[in-house]
């Protein structure tokens, strides 16, 4: 793992917020994730990466914050995170995956098409052996969300 | 014969040096420049018969000296040999589309580096 | 129009017939349609002009080729013109001929006979039909009296011969050339398909794609089928190389992978560099589902007859560099592995597992630091510096040097945030740096739970006992079972420590050795046993007493002993016994009987003893390594061998 690996996923999460919702999230101090912890969001969105790193990164999302995006995006107000709200956040995820696509190029990283896992505490399959997974929250004006990744050097710099 | 050894670094060009005299060139045929300014100046004064050059160098770079002396009617037939730490592909391509005979990549070994120098100067017609 | 026109002219045939039969039957209709019109246009002369025979003849001629025409047409059959037209033009120009006169210009059509016949016919027929209207013309006009023919002028008469002789040889010559033209041009033509099969066989099935570049690198309009599916392109043919994999890979690799193919076209291109500098030797090219493929491509220069070219190939290498990439992975983490081994068995376990247990809850602490929205930069900055430098030093302590390297790197890294104010880029930096300390500990907590686990299976199964009596004890064991004899081991006496390396085997061996020998030959039934006072269950001692060079091992079973009377029964037994009476042995001496090879004792052998090798065998590995073997023993006690080893 390395860092020049995560921020061009920090960059994307900007401009995708910004893009689509105008809203411009904050990061906050990341900090170390355990691989057995269980994730207290609600639903998330897994990016695959392979190439000279391997792992996941994962976006995640509390009930609240994405059924207010999708009010947003949809104009009405939802009680559950129905298959709009999926549909949401799946977009909002795919628009992060592809701008990050671009910064990984020259480090030989390869993304995959992201898959949206929901249900509260759920929990993400991590590569297995021993992967450092470092979570990095992030604050809106309508709510928190969050961005972990989880990156094994294949190639070692 | 003469061989200008042209690298910004006085270690690479004793160590290329010496390589040299482990193959029994003589050491009074060698000749050295810092940098691409110093190594053209020489060109243009003496004779020179081969010319081993570095790329990154402040200044006129290696590169732009290949390219500068293949534009020369009088250099188009010169050897040169490019001993560099760039080592990815494109870097040689555009090295040899620049104009070098050959291309080495640092740490150089005797054996490679006898090996290119005798094809580079058996290739000329004299 | 055209095809109304088409089909008058091939009478609706012209699918059925080959291309040299469609020549034929067009020619056929054009004779048929000029002729008629020729006819139709003498005739009505010859009548209007009062010449109303041969005008009759003419107009009767000219309905007959009509009915030619329709003939072919409902028969379907071109054959019909092929083969009547020879004979009806015979005797057509025949009747022209004869009827023509003195001044006779009719007699001009003859000429026209041998062209038409041996098209028709063929060179053979053609010069048979030619041939026979010759000699009836010939006969026509020199025959005095047989036509008005005659009556022409000898010169032009001769000069008709000489013309239709002329005309009759290059109509062979021609026709002949002709069709042996389209001879040639049939079987090259049939040469060139047999050999596109094969070629077309051969691109469209190999796996490789296979390709041609032009001077401005466009792919050839011949490659293979496979090309296409490899570059994910329909139709790779007429477009450039770099166009089709613009966006695809590296855009430097683009760059260079055009500059590359140029060099093909140069003048005197550097071979020997070639080779080494093709920049999509291994080039990973991103496809339309968003995967990666790698391919390999080869290129090499080829001289065609219309330039030079580029002979590219390309391959699918995909699974091999995945395959490549998960070695290379495991190869780390085992190299890592080993490492971390090499320390941990150098460190004593007690302190690896609280230097463990205490950088957890150092990490777990700093974490809890991380997590708290309310803590400031500065304060964070220092305790993470704080908790790094206590993990390092512990690792430093507990002697996981270069883990304890790796951990002072990053404190290095924190220390340099301690005198300026860090950025959010900077927590990022420290905490992914984190992560990878907390993955290595992991790792090695992950390593030392395999080995506790492997250790643990190990003492379940051997009980902590050494080897060697482990081995007696089995072997006692499975006797026991075998023979329905109930066996005590007693190896108090047995400290297996003293027992040097070098005779550990050898001592094995011999005492197994002995516990089979007293199985099949010592014990006694259990009945027998208790009515002779023993007690039921057999017993086997062993005892190991060291001395200052030597080793004494003592074996002693209480079964029936050695009785020296039947030893000596059985040494007539012996192969190599001769005739000497055994009654002469002393006691001792049959005793010793028993090492010799080939006696036994028992009748029948079975399967752990009674082959005669045994102790012969024993005895003679324990002299082979320095020792001496004796026994003793009291009939109906038991058996006692004392083996002593030297030990310097």
């Amino acid at each position: 793992m390395n860092i020049r690996y995560i921020l061009p996923f920090i960059e994307a999460v900007e401009g995708a917020f910004d893009q689509m919702f105008q809203l411009q999230p904050r990061a906050l101090t990341p900090y170390l994730v355990r691989k057995e912890e269980i994730l207290d969001w609600d639903i998330s969105g897994i990016i695959g990466i392979a190439g000279e790193a391997k792992g996941l990164v994962v976006l995640s999302f509390p009930s609240i914050l994405a059924r207010d995006l999708t009010a947003q995006l949809t104009g009405e107000v939802k009680e559950e995170l129905d298959d709009d709200v999926t549909d949401t956040v799946g977009e909002l995820v795919n628009i992060i995956a592809g701008n990050a696509k671009k910064g990984l190029e020259e480090f030989r990283l390869l993304i995959s098409l992201p898959s949206i896992v929901q249900g509260h505490h759920h929990q993400v399959t991590w590569p297995s052996g021993p992967v450092p997974i470092i979570t990095i929250p992030f604050s809106t004006p309508r709510g928190h969300f969050s961005l972990s990744v989880g990156l094994e050097n294949i190639i070692t710099p | 014969m003469r061989i200008l050894i042209v690298d910004d670094s006085r270690i690479m060009r004793n160590i290329v040096k010496n390589t040299l005299k482990a193959l029994k060139y003589p050491a009074d045929i060698f000749l050295e420049a810092p940098d691409g300014d110093a190594a053209w100046s020489i060109l243009e004064a003496q004779e020179i018969s081969l010319l081993l050059v570095d790329w990154n160098m402040p200044g006129l770079n290696g590169l732009e000296l290949v390219k500068k002396l293949r534009a020369t009617a009088k250099f188009q037939a010169l050897p040169i040999i490019m001993i560099t730490s760039e080592a990815a592909k494109y870097n040689v391509i555009e090295a040899v589309k620049a104009g070098v005979n050959d291309y080495l990549v640092k740490p150089v070994s005797e054996k490679n580096l006898e090996e290119k120098i005798r094809r580079v100067l058996d290739r000329r017609p004299s | 129009m055209k095809k109304f026109f088409k089909n008058v002219l091939y009478s609706g045939i012209q699918d059925s017939l080959g291309p040299e039969e469609q020549v034929k039957l067009l020619f056929i209709n054009s004779i048929i349609f000029l002729g008629m019109a020729v006819l139709t246009v003498f005739g009505i002369r010859d009548i209007t002009g009062g010449n109303l025979v041969l005008g009759g003849v003419t107009l009767a001629i000219d309905a007959i080729v009509l009915g030619l025409y329709f003939t072919i047409r409902t028969t379907k059959n071109y054959l019909i013109g092929v083969w009547f037209l020879p004979f009806f033009m015979f005797a057509f120009y025949s009747y022209l001929t004869a009827s023509g006169g003195a001044g006779s210009t009719t007699v001009l059509w003859m000429l026209t006979y041998p062209s038409f016949a041996v098209f028709l016919a063929g060179t053979v027929w053609g010069a048979v039909f030619s041939g026979a209207f010759l000699l009836v013309q010939l006969a026509l006009l020199f025959v005095p009296g047989l036509s008005p023919a005659w009556g022409i002028e000898l010169e032009y008469k001769l000069r008709l011969a000489g013309v239709y002789a002329i005309l009759f040889t290059f109509s062979l010559a021609f026709e002949t050339i002709r069709m042996k033209a389209q001879r040639e041009l049939a079987s090259t033509a049939a040469e060139l398909a047999a050999a596109k099969v094969q070629t077309d066989g051969i691109l469209k099935n190999v796996n490789e794609g296979i390709f041609l570049l032009d001077p401005e690198l466009t792919i050839g309009d011949h490659h293979s089928l496979s090309l296409a599916g490899l570059l994910q392109v329909e139709a790779p043919a007429g477009r450039t190389l770099p166009d089709l994999l613009r966006g695809r890979i590296e855009d430097r690799n683009l760059n260079a992978c055009r500059d590359y193919l140029s060099m093909f076209f140069m003048p005197t291109p550097p071979w020997h560099l070639m080779e080494d500098i093709n920049p999509l030797s291994e080039v990973a090219v991103a496809t339309a589902d968003g995967t990666e493929r790698h391919l390999t491509f080869a290129f090499g220069p080829v001289e065609l007859s219309t330039g030079r070219r580029v002979l590219g190939t390309v391959r699918d290498v995909t699974q091999a560099w995945e395959l490549g990439q998960k070695l290379k992975q495991e190869e780390d983490r085992s190299a890592r592995q080993m490492k971390h081994l090499f320390q941990i068995i150098h460190v004593k376990p007690e302190l690896l597992l609280q230097f463990l247990q205490d950088a957890d809850e150092e990490i777990a602490a700093i974490n809890r630091r991380l997590k708290d929205p309310k803590s400031d930069p500065v304060t964070l900055v220092e305790e993470l510096f704080q908790g790094v430098h206590s993990v390092k030093g512990n690792a430093a302590l507990v002697g996981l040097v270069s883990f304890a390297d790796r951990v002072h790197d990053l404190e290095t890294t924190i220390d340099s945030f301690r005198t300026k104010k860090p950025v959010w880029q900077d927590f990022l930096e420290m905490t992914v740096r984190l992560s990878i300390i907390q993955a290595e500990l992991t790792e090695i907590r992950e390593l030392l739970d395999r080995m506790a686990a492997f250790q643990r299976g190990l003492e379940a199964s051997v009980g902590g006992k050494d080897l060697l009596l482990l081995a007696l004890e089995k072997a006692v064991d499975r006797l026991g079972q075998d023979t329905g004899l109930g066996v005590d081991l007693d190896t108090s006496l047995f400290p297996t420590e003293i027992v040097p390396e070098k005779h550990r085997k050898l001592i094995r061996d011999v005492l197994i050795q002995l516990v089979r020998n007293s199985f099949a030959h010592g014990f006694e039934p259990t009945s027998e046993r208790r009515a002779s006072g023993k007690h039921t269950r057999a017993r086997i001692k062993v005892a190991v007493t060291p001395a200052d060079q030597h080793l004494t091992l003592a074996y002693w079973d209480d079964g029936r002993g050695l009785d020296p009377q039947r030893l000596r029964q059985a040494a007539r037994t012996l192969p190599s016994w001769g005739g000497r009476d055994p009654g002469s042995l002393t006691d001792a001496q049959a005793l010793e009987l028993a090492f010799a090879p080939g006696l036994s004792t028992t009748a029948t052998p079975g399967l752990h003893a009674g082959r005669g090798v045994g102790l012969g065998l024993v005895k003679e590995r324990v002299e082979a390594a320095g020792g001496r073997l004796r026994l003793r023993s009291v009939p109906g006690k038991g058996v006692a061998f004392d083996i002593t080893l030297p030990i310097t």
